[in-house]
């Protein structure tokens, strides 16, 4: 076996091709529907201004209430109470929360076209003393059909190239107008879902108001402890007498007046 | 005069069982006696409720707390004065 040999030939052709091409875009977007709904009642109608303040002390230091705008809030299974001092408000809501999901599909057809040189190199492979049969003949014909390939795979990959920038040139477009479906959808369906969902806070309210009031009855009851304790101390109040037995709280002191 | 005054809540509804002024070693007949015992019961509970509604209950003062926050769900059933052996 001598040395090696090839033969290159180089093969050009112009391409020139057109077609129309579907582009499409998908676009999920996620979102949440709150139902709510509230009643306020009135605390400062009814209760003492002391006691009032006294409320304010209790609920900053009494567990499950941590302070939020400006006032107190309670979170509750399906909802929460909210007092406002400057208000003397107490703000009892329901409230139920569910995720909500829309797509959004937008599709377009668009031509393409192409239009460009190629040219491409076929090697075909002889030796000199035509060992394995191959001659510098059989060499060319490799070369040509080699050569042939190359076109052929070089015009595929332009073809695909060119689709490719086409649907990136036109996909952002198509995929804003998916978007802007999606947006509508989910817009849609959140009012759809957040009005169902307020009919069920509401039927929830009542549930939510009994724990409600109970919690705030329960920080008054301590606000009335320290009114009173803070009173006789004013008074100079004398066998001031603070006791507790069975979930039941007494207080009493006597005073010259 | 001297006042006693007795505060009875329960801790797990913040319910008022009882809140009552009592005179101590004082005479009911005397004079301004009745008007004293107001003013002073009328104080103490104002601490408490806006409209507090002082019943008397011979011979002693008995404030009667209806309800200073009434549960609109679930309203509280009527409450029940408790007896006083006040002065």
């Amino acid at each position: 076996m001598c040395n090696p040999r090839q033969i290159r030939i180089r093969a050009t052709a112009h391409l020139a091709e057109a077609w129309d091409q579907e582009v499409g875009r998908q676009v999920t977007l996620h979102g949440s529907a709150t139902g709510r709904a509230a009643v306020r009642e009135s605390l400062a109608a009814g209760l003492g201004i002391p006691v009032l303040s006294a409320l304010d002390r209790v609920l900053d230091e009494l567990e499950g209430w941590r302070p939020q705008d400006g006032g107190y809030r309670h979170d509750l299974e399906g909802g929460y109470v909210h007092y406002h001092p400057d208000t003397g408000e107490l703000e009892i809501v329901a409230e139920i929360t569910a995720d909500v999901e829309a797509v959004g599909e937008a599709r377009t057809t668009v031509s393409g076209a192409v239009e460009d040189d190629l040219e491409v190199e076929g090697v075909g492979h002889y030796y000199d003393d035509e060992w394995g049969g191959r001659t510098e003949a059989t060499a060319r014909r490799d070369a040509q059909a080699n050569a042939d390939q190359e076109l052929e795979r070089a015009r595929s990959e332009r073809i695909e190239q060119a689709r490719a920038e086409l649907e990136a040139a036109q996909g952002g477009a198509v995929e804003a107008q998916a978007e802007q479906a999606a947006r509508a959808s989910l817009a849609e369906r959140t009012a759809a879902r957040t009005a169902a969902l307020e009919r069920q806070a509401q039927d929830r309210l009542t549930a939510v108001g009994v724990q409600s009031r109970v919690l705030i009855q329960r920080a008054i009851g301590l606000a009335y402890r320290d009114t009173i304790l803070a009173y006789a101390r004013s008074r100079h109040a004398e066998g001031v007498r603070v006791s507790g037995s069975g979930g039941v709280m007494e207080i009493e002191f006597e005073m010259e007046m | 005069m001297r006042y006693r005054v007795q505060l009875r809540i329960r801790e797990d509804t913040g319910e008022v069982e009882l809140f009552q002024v009592d005179t101590v070693d004082a005479d009911p007949r005397a004079a301004g006696h009745d008007a004293a015992h107001n003013r002073v019961a009328a104080e103490v509970a104002g601490l408490l409720e806006n409209d507090a509604i002082i019943d008397e209950v011979a011979p002693a003062h008995i404030i009667r707390q209806p309800t200073v926050y009434t549960p609109q769900a679930e309203p509280e059933p009527p409450r029940q004065l408790p007896e006083t052996h006040g002065a």
